[in-house]
C-alpha cells in the first residue's frame, strides 16, 4: 500500500510537471523577467525600429520618409567619409587585435607561475581594462600624449625631439590603438584561467622527452588555449569594429579624419547632421560585416580550436 | 526558503536603485535624479497637447507677470528648464531660478544643464522622444531646424496678451528670434563677433589697431609685433570669421533661400591666403597650451582670432591672467563695411508641448526685466536687451564687462550692420567639406580645385538632394 502511495506522489500531474517544480520555474521566470523585459524594450524594439529607419530619411523631429535603399546607395557611391571611416576602423582593428591578444597571452603566461605577490601584478594588469573605456582615462591619455605631455618629456630625457602625437595624422591613430592595447587585462584573465586548466602532466611528459620552453609553449600551451584564443578573437573583432569612445573623446575623428572610427562617423551623421535614417543604414551595414566575420571565425574554428572536454 | 526571500528583497532593491539613475545632468532645487526620470515620463504625455498657445491664454485667469500666482499651489507642477554653460553660469542661473521660485508657492523647478558640445544632441534626442524641457536655451544657428520641426512655441500671441513685457526692448534686438515672420526665441542678451588681444603689447611698441581692422592691418601689425617680441597671432579659420569677411565685401555665406552658398572659390582662396604659412601666425596644431590660455605669458601669443564672441572675453582673461581688449573679426581689405553684426547671444524658447506655458512666459518676462537677474549674472549671457537694465548695471560692472559693454555700444553705434539671416538647417552637413579644408590648411597647401569641389558638394547638400 505504502509503495502505491509513493508511486502516485511521484507521478507527474497532468501538465507533466510537479507542482513544486512549477513553483520553482515561476520563481525562475520572475527573476529573469527584468532582463527579458529590458531586452525586449531596450534592445529588440529599437533593433527592429532601426532596421525600419535604415530605409527612411528621418531627422528626428519630423516623421520618417520612406526612401527605399537610397541610403545604402548613397553610402557606397557618394560618401567619401564612409570609406575613410571603414578603412580607419579596419586598420584600427587589424593592428589592435593581434597586439592585444599577444600581450594578453604573454603576460598571462608570465603570471601563471605562482610567484610571491603575483596577485598584485594580476590586479595591476587587470585594472586598465576595467577603467580604460572611461572618460577620465581618455582625458588622461590625451594629456599624456599631448605636445607638452609626459611622453614627450620622457623623450626629452633621451634627447629626442617632442612629437605632436595627437595632432599628426600619421601618429594619432596609433596612440588610440595603444590605449586599446593597454586594456588587455580582461583577455589576459581569460588566458590565465585557460592556462590553469592545462594539466601539468603534459608539461612534465614533454620535459622528460626533452622539449624546450618554446616547443612546450607552441605544442602544448597554445593548442590547449585555442578555445580561449577563439573567444578573445571573436570578442576582439566585435569590440574593435565598434570602437567609439577613444576617438570621440580624444581626437574627435581628427586630425584630418585619420581617427574617424566608423562608430564616430555614424554618431556624427545621426546627431550633428540629423540623418538618423542614414546612420541606421550605416549601423546595419556594420552589423552585417561583423556577423560575416564572426561567422567566418566560427566556421574555421573546427579546424584549429580544441576543447578539452571533447573526447575523440 | 530564507535564501529565496533574501534574493527577492535584493533584486527589488536593485531594481529600485537602477530606476533611480536618471540622466539629468544637474539636480534641481529639490535635488534628486529620481524625480528627473519621473518628470521625463510625465512630459511624454504632453505630445498630445495642442501646439497652439491661444487656448491656454483664454483658460488662465492669471494676469501677466508675477501677480495672481500666489494663490495657486505649485507643489505638483513639473517644470523643467535647460541651458548650457560652465560651472559659474550654472551656479548663477540656479540662483536666479531659485529667486523666481519664491514668487510661486511651493514651486520647484527641475534644472538640466551641461556643456555646449552635447547640448543640442541631447535636445534633439529629447525632442524626438517628445520630452522637451518646458523652457530651454536656443541658439541662432539652430533655431531654424527646430522651427521647421515644430518644436518651438511662437511667442507673438503671448506677447500681445501681455505675458511678456518687451516694451523696453528695441525691436532690432528681437529680430534674431524671428523665423518666417513669427517670434520663436527671445534674446537673453546681445553679443558680437570678437577677436581678443593684449593691448599692453601694442602700447609698448607704440602701435595701435582699429576696432574693426582689416586682415591687411592685422597681419601688418602681426609681423611687426613678431619681429620685436616674438609673439604670434593664434588663428583658427572658422565659418564665423569667414562670414564677417564676406559680409564686409557685401556678400553672404548663404543665398536668401538658403539653397546655395553666396560665395565662390576665389573668396575662399583670398580668405585663406591670410593663413598659417606666416611665421607670426600660431598654428593650432603646434599649440600645446591649454584651451583659451593662448594669451597668457607662457604661450607667446598676443592676439586670438578664432570665431568667438564678446561674452567669451571673461574666459580668455582668466585663463590668460591679464586684461584684454576686443576688436571685431578682421574684414577684407578694401571692404565696404566692417562686416560686424550684433547677435542674440542666446535665446529662450518654449516647448509647444509644455503644460506650463504661462510659467515659462512669466520666467522669460522675469529674466528680461528683473534687475535681480543681472545683479547675479551680469552680462554673462550677453549685454541685456532691456534699456533700463543696461543703464542700471553700467555702474556695477567689472572692468572686463565694461570693455564688452563699450565694444557693443560702439558696434551698435553704426559700425555693425544687420545680422545675416539664420543659417539653413542643412548648413552643418553642407559645411563638412569646407571644414575639412580649413583643417587641411593647418598641415598642407589647399588648392583652388579642392575648394571648388568642396563648394560644389556643399551646394548639393544645401539644395536638399
Amino acid at each position: 500500500m505504502g509503495k502505491e502511495q509513493i508511486k502516485r506522489s511521484l507521478e507527474p500531474n497532468r501538465t507533466g510537471i510537479h507542482k513544486r517544480e512549477w513553483k520553482n520555474m515561476l520563481a525562475g521566470y520572475a527573476f529573469i523577467s527584468p532582463v527579458i523585459i529590458g531586452l525586449l524594450v531596450f534592445t529588440a524594439i529599437p533593433f527592429f525600429y532601426s532596421l525600419f529607419l535604415a530605409f527612411t530619411d528621418f531627422d528626428g523631429l519630423n516623421t520618417p520618409q520612406w526612401t527605399g535603399v537610397r541610403n545604402f546607395v548613397t553610402m557606397f557611391t557618394d560618401d567619401d567619409k564612409f570609406w575613410i571611416s571603414l578603412k580607419v576602423t579596419f586598420r584600427f582593428a587589424i593592428i589592435q587585435i593581434p597586439l592585444k591578444l599577444g600581450f594578453a597571452l604573454l603576460v598571462a603566461v608570465l603570471l601563471s607561475k605562482a610567484v610571491g605577490g603575483i596577485g598584485a601584478y594580476r590586479i595591476a594588469f587587470y585594472i586598465p581594462s576595467v577603467l580604460g573605456g572611461s572618460v577620465a582615462i581618455a582625458m588622461t591619455w590625451k594629456t599624456l600624449w599631448g605636445k607638452e605631455g609626459a611622453i614627450n618629456s620622457i623623450l626629452g630625457v633621451f634627447g629626442l625631439e617632442p612629437v605632436n602625437w595627437l595632432k599628426n595624422p600619421s601618429t594619432a591613430l596609433y596612440v588610440l590603438i595603444l590605449l586599446g592595447v593597454w586594456q588587455f587585462g580582461s583577455s589576459m584573465l581569460i588566458f590565465l584561467a585557460g592556462i590553469k586548466e592545462i594539466p601539468q602532466t603534459y608539461y612534465e611528459a614533454a620535459i622528460m622527452d626533452g622539449a624546450g620552453a618554446w616547443k612546450r609553449f607552441t605544442k602544448i600551451t597554445l593548442p590547449m588555449l585555442s578555445s580561449c584564443i577563439f573567444f578573445n578573437l571573436v570578442n576582439g573583432i566585435i569590440g574593435s569594429l565598434q570602437a567609439f569612445n577613444s576617438a570621440y573623446l580624444i581626437t574627435e575623428g581628427g586630425p584630418m579624419n585619420s581617427t574617424l572610427y566608423y562608430g564616430l562617423n555614424l554618431y556624427t551623421q545621426a546627431f550633428s547632421y540629423r540623418k538618423f535614417g542614414y546612420a541606421s543604414a550605416m549601423a546595419w551595414f556594420m552589423l552585417v560585416i561583423i556577423a560575416l566575420l564572426t561567422a567566418l571565425v566560427f566556421r574555421s574554428s573546427s579546424g584549429w580550436v580544441y576543447y578539452q572536454d571533447d573526447q575523440d | 526558503m530564507m535564501k529565496k526571500k533574501t534574493a527577492w528583497i535584493m533584486s527589488v532593491l536593485l531594481i529600485l536603485g537602477l530606476s533611480g539613475c536618471g540622466d539629468t545632468a544637474g539636480t534641481g532645487p529639490d535635488a534628486s535624479g529620481a524625480t528627473g526620470n519621473e518628470s521625463q515620463t510625465a512630459s511624454a504625455g504632453n505630445e498630445n497637447q495642442s501646439a497652439a498657445g491661444t487656448s491656454e491664454n483664454q483658460s488662465s485667469a492669471d494676469t501677466a507677470g508675477n501677480q495672481g500666482a500666489e494663490e495657486k499651489d505649485y507643489k505638483d507642477t513639473e517644470f523643467r528648464i535647460a541651458w548650457w554653460g560652465g560651472d559659474e553660469r550654472n551656479e548663477k542661473t540656479i540662483q536666479i531660478i531659485e529667486n523666481f521660485e519664491k514668487q510661486y508657492q511651493n514651486l520647484s523647478i527641475e534644472v538640466e544643464y551641461g556643456a555646449y558640445g552635447d547640448y543640442f544632441t541631447k535636445l534633439t534626442t529629447q525632442a524626438t522622444g517628445g520630452e522637451l524641457p518646458d523652457l530651454f536655451m536656443m541658439n541662432y544657428s539652430e533655431i531654424v531646424t527646430y522651427v521647421e520641426g515644430g518644436q518651438l512655441e511662437p511667442f507673438d500671441q503671448w506677447i500681445a496678451d501681455g505675458y511678456i513685457d518687451l516694451s523696453e526692448v528695441d525691436d532690432s534686438l528681437l529680430s534674431g528670434g524671428i523665423v518666417n515672420g513669427k517670434m520663436y526665441g527671445i534674446s537673453t542678451g546681445v553679443n558680437a563677433p570678437a577677436s581678443f588681444y593684449d593691448p599692453a603689447v601694442l602700447e609698448e611698441l607704440g602701435l595701435s589697431m582699429s576696432v574693426t581692422p582689416s586682415y591687411g592691418e592685422v597681419f601688418e601689425l602681426g609681423q611687426k609685433v613678431y619681429d620685436q617680441t616674438g609673439k604670434k597671432i593664434y588663428l583658427e579659420m572658422a565659418w564665423e570669421s569667414f562670414g564677417v569677411y564676406l559680409r564686409s565685401m557685401g556678400k553672404e555665406l548663404y543665398n536668401e533661400e538658403g539653397t546655395a552658398y553666396g560665395f565662390d572659390a576665389d573668396d575662399l582662396v583670398d580668405f585663406m591666403s591670410y593663413g598659417y604659412e606666416y611665421e607670426f601666425v600660431q598654428n593650432p596644431v603646434d599649440y600645446g597650451g591649454e584651451t583659451d590660455a593662448q594669451l597668457s605669458d607662457a604661450n607667446d601669443c598676443w592676439m586670438v582670432i578664432n570665431g568667438y564672441w564678446t561674452n567669451n572675453l571673461g574666459k580668455f582673461e582668466s585663463a590668460g591672467g591679464k586684461e584684454l581688449a576686443l576688436c571685431g573679426f578682421p574684414c577684407a581689405d578694401n571692404a565696404e563695411t566692417s562686416g560686424a553684426f550684433l547677435k542674440p547671444s542666446m535665446l529662450w524658447s518654449v516647448s509647444p508641448f509644455s503644460e506650463n506655458k504661462e510659467l515659462a512666459m512669466a520666467f522669460i518676462d522675469y529674466f528680461t526685466n528683473d534687475p535681480y537677474v543681472y545683479d547675479v549674472c551680469g552680462i554673462d549671457r550677453g549685454v541685456p536687451v532691456s534699456a533700463p537694465i543696461r543703464e542700471s548695471i553700467t555702474g556695477k560692472l567689472s572692468s572686463s564687462e565694461t570693455t564688452i559693454l563699450s565694444f557693443i555700444d560702439t558696434m551698435s553705434d553704426g559700425v555693425a550692420t544687420d545680422i545675416s539671416p539664420q543659417a539653413p538647417a542643412t548648413a552643418g552637413e553642407a559645411g563638412t567639406s569646407i571644414n575639412e579644408l580649413f583643417e587641411k590648411a593647418r598641415y598642407d597647401k589647399v588648392t583652388k580645385e579642392e575648394l571648388e569641389q568642396a563648394i560644389e558638394k556643399g551646394n548639393a547638400v544645401l539644395q536638399g538632394k
